[in-house]
């Protein structure tokens, strides 16, 4: 007895098959020209103008924009008007980290230790009528290996300086070369004395920025 | 020529998957077109009595090769009901081939533009962050140029398919119930001759 054909074939096999393939060239092929011609049509994407500039981005002058904005608000420190007062928590706090993290507009008021310190009720160089003197110095510990190795370079430091003139915070906002000198200025830097930052004519906690260079001789 | 390069190019790494997407589901649709070809215009009523007295249609297609298939089975034994019930069940099944994964295909097309869109505006924002408005990958034109390609490359690949689909799934149903139609009737005439 013969067994049934379980998979009757209905068509030649390369029929099938060369169909097939027939229309999926022919198909490809049409629905890739209804797009181009879709966009021809819209004229969506100026590829001419990439182009043009590919050539420009090859080398990005990444880090100006950077240090630009720096010097804008020492100046506005010498304006002897009466400031407004500004709002306490986030602003002092957001403006203590300044310019040294890139701005990324994450997760506002999720939760404030995201923030860092927002409780902490400070005002900033700007902001206050006078702003903090160093009284004292002290000297820092240039880094035996950097003076092995003969390494110059400077960190800027974001303080905290509270009602009585001692630093309370210290972080570090730009260094170069980047992490060799910061330790040290870190540690250094709280031996500082300043005279407390004053706002009609009280004293209140202010962040400021401090540069310190590490030279040799 | 160029032109549908560059676009491939803005397109981003779901191009790719999106063009052999697109590739596999016109495969399949030929396959389908050719397979699904009813074969003969002979009404259903007359192939019952044409396998029952051996004379089956020549050709390719479905109903003449199942005519000749159950012509085969009748004349070995006319009482062998259930041989006759296997074939129709796989004819049936065979109707059926390569029908999901179009479907599945058609479904994913959009999906996969969706997500080119995504990575585009991801893109977008990145440099937006970085203040990097031109690059050379991309760039803020570049992402948005992307995202809004990929989902009409994806769009594009989905529309016709989906009606390619429709069309042949109405044919498979039609040609189901004739084959369905087939079946009873030979049945009915088998049964009628084994009592007299």
């Amino acid at each position: 007895m013969k067994v049934i054909q379980l998979q009757p074939e209905f068509q030649p096999r390369w029929r099938l098959w060369s169909a097939a393939l027939l229309s999926a060239v022919v198909g490809t092929t049409a629905v890739m020209t209804l797009v181009v011609w879709m966009n021809e049509a819209a004229k969506a994407p100026d590829r001419q103008h990439r182009q043009h500039f590919t050539p420009l981005d090859v080398a990005p002058p990444k880090p100006k924009p950077k240090p630009k904005p720096k010097p804008k608000p020492r100046k506005r420190v010498e304006r002897k008007r009466l400031k407004p007062v500004p709002t306490p928590d986030l602003g002092a706090a957001l403006s203590g980290i300044d310019f040294g993290l890139p701005d990324v507009g994450l997760e506002f008021g999720a939760d404030d230790s995201l923030l860092g310190n927002t409780n902490v009720d400070a005002m900033t160089q700007e902001t206050v009528d006078q702003p903090p003197q160093v009284i004292s110095t002290a000297p820092f510990r240039y880094p035996p290996q950097a003076k092995k190795k003969g390494i110059q370079g400077y960190v800027i430091l974001s303080l905290l300086i509270d009602e009585s003139g001692s630093v309370v915070e210290a972080e570090v906002l730009e260094s170069s070369p980047p992490g060799i000198f910061d330790a040290s200025a870190l540690e250094g830097i709280r031996r500082w004395r300043f005279s407390p930052a004053r706002y009609q004519g009280k004293p209140v906690k202010t962040w400021v920025q401090q540069k310190i260079v590490f030279q040799l001789g | 020529m160029t032109h549908l390069l560059a676009y491939l190019e803005a397109g981003g790494w779901v191009m790719p998957l999106l063009g052999s997407t697109l590739f596999l589901l016109w495969l399949i649709i030929g396959y389908r077109f050719m397979l699904l070809q009813r074969g003969t215009r002979t009404e259903i009523e007359q192939l019952c009595r044409q396998i029952l007295q051996g004379k089956t249609p020549r050709g390719h297609g479905i109903l003449p090769c199942t005519c000749r298939l159950a012509a085969e089975i009748v004349q070995r034994d006319p009482s062998r009901f259930s041989a006759l019930d296997t074939l129709f069940y796989a004819v049936r099944k065979r109707l059926a081939r390569f029908e999901t994964t179009a479907k599945a295909l058609v479904v994913i097309a959009p999906l996969l533009g969706l997500l080119g869109t995504v990575s585009g505006m991801i893109e977008t924002f990145d440099s937006l962050a970085e203040m990097a408005l031109f690059r050379q990958s991309g760039g803020i034109a570049g992402g948005i140029s992307k995202a809004l390609f990929t989902t009409q490359m994806g769009l594009a690949v989905a529309i016709p398919g989906y009606f390619l689909l429709a069309v042949l799934q109405r044919r498979r149903k039609n040609l189901e119930s004739d084959l369905l139609k087939l079946q009873d009737l030979l049945h009915e005439s088998l049964h009628e001759n084994s009592h007299a």
